[in-house]
């Protein structure tokens, strides 16, 4: 009888271990009940406006499960897409159900928010998402964060029909044009802050601008025009 | 405590503790040997897929395996459908940027695809499948006798292609036919698994249109009775679709509430010049 009593305590003190999870944005770590913003939009005009934000979020367990979820659901009401390396959801909320990791290993969320708008303006500022994941039933392994992606905040990448882009970075206004274009900036209160010509790639110095937000207006010689917002830091 | 017991319980947690370690091989990572498949009959698979979709491409790499090895014995159609496609209705040529998703490829993807997730698929509308057990289902499904033979042609005149069809069962079977027209080569966008959006993606066995009707027609068919049919539609060329006349091919498939009974595949003759 000892015997077994022993091998039930083993077996029950083996059961009990339980999956310490982390979601990670960018490889680092996210503590659990914050709220974090992503920043990063890509636009296309194809006939109507393509926008989509793809922060790069994964999550990691400390030990091997084959029951961990994850949920993600949009507050703010828009469709958004989650893959978790299989099948792909779509919809409000999503959920990935019974998902394999081994111990430390980092399980990409793939995930992404894309939307399509007849104008910018009706592009949402906000899109709020709430994170949740769990392992199994297990109560105790449960962790939750509220991802913000500001559309308008943003450093911007500006994706032109042939898919070339304009995208403000650290360096400045980054351009990668087919031909010559007229890249405009314009202030919040409209007075224009900068003019210039560029042709192929390269580089606009944005540094003796102000931090704020900026409309911007690039111009082919073709006439296609092509604006956005980008907010300088 | 003495010896004996802790020897027990020290031989016992190392073993418990391994089995929580264990990494889990995937099935698709096992290599399994297999014999070589008698082929009794052709194989229809559904691939419910999308644009927006960024595990699809994998799937579209199982068909073209299955393709490369069961040839004309397996016929797969991409049914571009649900929330990760892109509509017809939203194409702009002028921006280069087609949808390949139809209001009927919707339909058959909320009544087959069970999932409701992207890929999926079915195999002679069976059990929704995900992609990785796509090569199974066929290969058991390719062995079953069939009681039906499907004689097709098809050839594109007048702006229109024009079909003929033969059924020759070898029992009494009663379903429907359905027609189908799909396209290969077709150059749109695809999202990968990367997150880019290739631009040029190579779209094939993209379903185009139901010829006779959502659901097919309605057909009772005798025993050693050959039913024949002949149908036509319009090769579409408009501001949201513009179906390439060289790439067609017309899908046939006898099917009732047990699955599809038999399916067949010709290629559209095309006597339009690009």
């Amino acid at each position: 009888m000892k015997k077994f009593y022993l091998l039930l305590t083993a077996l029950l003190v083996a059961g009990a271990a339980h999956a310490n999870l982390t979601f990670y944005i960018d490889g680092k770590p996210i503590e659990p009940n914050t709220t974090i913003t992503f920043n990063e939009i890509s636009k296309e005009f194809v006939g109507e406006w393509l926008v989509e934000m793809k922060p790069n979020l994964s999550i990691q367990s400390d030990i091997y499960t084959s029951k961990l979820s994850v949920t993600a659901t949009c507050v703010t009401g828009q469709s958004i897409q989650m893959c978790a390396g299989g099948a792909c959801q779509t919809g409000t909320s999503v959920k990935k159900t019974d998902i394999k990791v081994s111990a430390n290993q980092t399980l990409p969320l793939e995930f992404h928010y894309e939307g399509s708008f007849a104008s910018e303006t009706e592009i949402p500022t906000d899109i709020k998402v709430h994170f949740e994941a769990q392992d199994g039933n297990k109560q105790n392994t449960y962790i939750a964060y509220d991802l913000i992606m500001n559309t308008e905040q943003a450093s911007i990448t500006l994706v032109e029909s042939n898919a070339k882009p304009v995208r403000y970075t650290a360096a400045g206004l980054e351009y990668n044009l087919d031909g010559n274009a007229n890249i405009a900036l314009y202030d919040i209160t409209g007075r224009q802050v900068l003019n210039v010509n560029a042709e192929g790639q390269g580089t606009v110095n944005t540094h003796t601008l102000h931090t704020g937000l900026y409309l911007y207006s690039v111009r082919t010689a073709t006439g296609a025009k092509q604006t956005g917002k980008i907010y300088v830091k | 405590m003495k010896l004996n017991n802790l020897r027990y319980l020290l031989a016992f947690l190392p073993a418990a503790m391994a089995l929580q370690s264990c990494d889990d091989v995937d099935t698709s990572d096992r290599f399994i040997e297999t014999a070589p498949v008698d082929v009794a009959r052709t194989v229809l698979l559904e691939d419910f897929t999308g644009q927006n979709c960024i595990n699809c491409p994998a799937a579209h790499e199982t068909v073209h395996a299955l393709v490369e090895q069961y040839g004309d014995n397996i016929i797969p159609v991409a049914v571009h459908s649900g929330g990760l496609a892109i509509s017809v209705d939203r194409t702009n040529f002028e921006y280069n940027f087609v949808g390949l998703m139809t209001e009927d490829g919707n339909t058959y993807d909320k009544r087959f695809n069970t999932f409701q997730t992207w890929p999926a698929g079915t195999v002679n509308r069976g059990a929704t499948l995900s992609h990785s057990d796509w090569a199974a289902a066929v290969r058991t499904a390719i062995t079953e006798e069939a009681d039906l033979s499907i004689d097709l042609s098809a050839k594109a005149a007048d702006g229109k292609v024009e079909i003929e069809t033969t059924l020759r069962p070898s029992a009494n079977l009663s379903g429907s036919l359905q027609l189908w027209i799909t396209e290969d080569g077709i150059t749109a966008r695809q999202k990968l698994l990367n997150g880019t959006t290739d631009s040029e993606y190579v779209h094939n066995h993209v379903f185009r249109a139901a010829v006779n009707g959502t659901w097919g027609e309605a057909m009772t068919l005798t025993s050693g009775v050959h039913t024949s049919a002949s149908h036509s539609i319009e090769i579409r060329n408009t501001d949201k679709e513009r179906w390439n006349a060289n790439n067609l091919t017309v899908v046939a498939f006898f099917y009732n509430e047990t699955g599809v009974l038999q399916a067949a595949k010709a290629k559209v003759t095309a006597t339009i010049e690009e």
